[in-house]
């Protein structure tokens, strides 16, 4: 039977190896209390360095949150609420109805780039300027000595895990699968670009990439799909759909783009991420 | 315990876990529970309706990860105040009784391991052991073997890891002949070439399974071989208490003589490895270029270049082909803007002198990432 792993319940583990990495490196272990202050203190910048990074994330992390949902929750302005009228009065699939010469008009005012149809725009997720507006909202969090090659990386990954966090919701739940995603997109290729001698000096910008991304990408997904969810319950899911398409153009084609259809797509929006009390669940997770 | 080697093993387990293990943390000061979804038993299905079948893991319900400490109790200014303080009773008082209790279970763990040895001998410790304890009986599993197993798959897709090992040795005999200086300084350069290059990581996962010791004790071996191939004598110090220092050390002085750090670019497989990425237009291989030191100033004709390739694809498909294409254009970039909006600014100058550089550009300010990420 497979043990049970679960990423809430491994929020210890970096706590616990902050204090190992800290004790180790103070020379100053229980039952060891012995002080070489002069010999440690590289490596204490280093944990300092490395601590410093995590409580600015942490600490950054709420406000962003809030600013998101803050921005996303933004009522329509009048002129989208008159689009949406307009285009409820169409007929056909959603993706027919984006298609339509009013919705890519405003796509081409909102986007900076005429599209053919709504597919193709949903084909080009994500875009140059999806990219690089990341790009920069990484850069503004991370060390200011971070490459942007580095940054580039960080971008990509967080693309990718975009994608992953909608296509495999369960995924958070495997640390072996998670492991391996984030060594594969993120940690390879950033060892990839530091000679070997840099490592150690660069261990807080890894650090803090590696939080910084993965706290990001499930932060926009979650403020996204809880935002979309409850206009598709307060509207119902046609006038839903467009309000969202509206609203936000680019998050909404950039997780449309992960979906084969429309139908899957809105299913997956209809569908609770949080965690829900399941009685019967829990005993089966009890009994396993 | 002066052994220093610890603090870069736990430190690298702390940079590999500590993203995956955030991923599904909220701010410690959140108010709402933590939620999360329970590991399925198996993947029978994508249906999206799965993510129902989910428990609370906010220490308020019975399951086993319920036996688990719970951070969200845990009082983080308290935390980081008592880390800071460096006084591990405090530090374990802040942690809570369950935690502490897991923190003295793998203090006394690695106390026996390093009982009887001698100064600077490798003690045989497990990584997979220390996780064990951290976990618990009813935790989380963390499956070091079948990590490094699939990992050492991934970049050796035949053979078994003794098949490698006379590759590997090879690898350090050249990275001890390329490193000048004693054997801290190639201990350093090798460990750190184990964490770089990611199959030589893997194998050795796969290889020694986690036993740190062992490891340890078969790089000392090859370093003395690979110092014997070229003629030189290690003494293996009987304190390894400056290895630490020594890893950051050795850093610090390629970013002021890059001379003295040979090994990052004339090792053949940190090379062959870095190189193609690296290189600028000038065919200088940038291992060698602090990340500390200021961009190189960038010609008027090079400036134009950049101006000329942003205007041709537009700011950010520009951009993205300058990151592919001409990192040092890509980094004078980042270095100097904060937007897109404003590159486009500079862009619209008919002037083509260069931008002043920023005193601090990447100052850290809470912003929303993305704020709405728009086409």
């Amino acid at each position: 039977m497979r043990g049970n792993t679960n990423i809430a319940a491994m929020k210890p583990i970096p706590l616990f190896l902050l204090f190992l990495f800290l004790a180790f490196c103070f020379n100053n272990t229980l039952g060891h209390a012995q002080a070489d202050e002069s010999k440690a203190e590289q490596g204490n910048e280093l944990v300092d360095e490395t601590l410093k990074s995590v409580e600015d994330v942490m600490a950054q992390q709420e406000k962003r949150k809030k600013a998101l949902v803050e921005l996303v929750r933004k009522p329509l302005t009048e002129t989208q609420e008159k689009l949406l009228r307009e285009l409820l009065r169409q007929t056909g699939t959603l993706d027919e109805i984006l298609s339509s010469a009013l919705y890519l008009a405003y796509l081409k005012a909102e986007a900076g780039k005429a599209y053919k149809d709504f597919p193709a725009y949903v084909e080009a997720m994500p875009t140059p300027k999806q990219k690089t507006a990341v790009l920069f909202s990484l850069k503004k969090v991370l060390p200011p000595k971070t490459k942007a090659e580095a940054i580039s990386i960080g971008t990509d990954y967080y693309f990718k895990l975009r994608s992953l966090l909608v296509k495999e919701p369960d995924v958070v739940g495997d640390m072996n699968a998670l492991i391996g995603f984030q060594t594969k997109h993120l940690m390879d290729p950033l060892m990839a670009i530091y000679p070997i001698t840099e490592l150690a000096a660069h261990m807080s910008e890894l650090t803090q990439m590696a939080m910084v991304t993965n706290l990001e990408a499930q932060m926009s997904t979650e403020v996204f799909h809880d935002v979309w969810r409850e206009w598709l319950e307060k509207h119902g899911a046609s006038e839903g759909l467009l309000r969202c398409a509206i609203a936000t153009p680019a998050e909404f084609a950039l997780v449309r783009s992960c979906f084969e259809d429309t139908a899957a797509f809105e299913k997956w929006i209809q569908t609770s991420l949080k965690a829900e009390d399941n009685s019967e669940k829990k005993e089966e997770v009890i009994n396993r | 315990m002066k052994n220093r080697l610890f603090p870069i093993i736990i430190g690298l387990c702390l940079v590999s876990l500590i993203g995956v293990a955030f991923l599904r943390t909220q701010s410690p000061k959140t108010e709402a529970p933590v939620e999360a979804e329970s590991v399925q038993e198996s993947v029978e299905s994508t249906d999206m309706s799965q993510t129902k079948n989910t428990a609370r893991l906010d220490g308020r319900d019975a399951t086993p990860q319920a036996s688990l400490p719970n951070i969200d109790n845990i009082d983080m200014d308290e935390y980081k105040a008592a880390l800071r303080s460096k006084d591990p009773e405090r530090i374990k008082k802040a942690l809570g009784p369950d935690m502490a209790a897991r923190v003295d279970a793998g203090m006394q763990f690695m106390e026996e391991k390093m009982e009887g040895l001698e100064e600077g001998e490798f003690p045989d410790f497990n990584v997979q052991e220390l996780m064990n304890i951290f976990m618990g009986e009813n935790g989380p599993k963390f499956d070091l073997a079948e990590i490094s197993q699939k990992a050492f798959r991934e970049h050796f897709p035949e053979g078994e890891p003794e098949d490698y090992e006379a590759e590997m040795a090879e690898r350090i005999h050249k990275i001890v002949a390329d490193t000048p200086g004693d054997f801290h300084k190639v201990m350093a350069a090798v460990t750190m070439g184990f964490v770089k290059e990611q199959d030589f990581q893997y194998w050795a996962l796969a290889h020694f399974k986690g036993e740190i010791g062992q490891q340890m004790k078969w790089m000392t071996e090859q370093i003395l071989v690979g110092g014997e191939l070229e003629n030189i004598q290690y003494t293996v110090p009987e304190d390894m208490s400056t290895f630490l220092p020594m890893l950051t050390e050795v850093e610090m002085q390629g970013a002021g003589t890059p001379t003295a750090t040979p090994q990052a670019t004339t090792s053949a497989t940190a090379s062959a490895e870095v190189s193609p990425t690296r290189s600028n237009e000038n065919g200088v291989v940038a291992t060698e270029q602090s990340q500390t030191e200021p961009p190189p100033p960038m010609s008027a004709d090079r400036v134009n270049a950049i101006r000329d390739i942003l205007s041709q694809h537009g700011t950010d498909a520009g951009l993205l082909q300058l990151l592919e294409t001409d990192k040092e254009a890509a980094n004078y970039l980042l270095e100097r803007f904060n937007s897109p909006t404003e590159i486009e600014k500079w862009l619209s100058k008919e002037s083509t002198e260069t931008p002043q550089t920023k005193p601090n550009p990447r100052e850290i300010r809470p912003q929303p990432l993305p704020p709405e990420i728009q086409p």
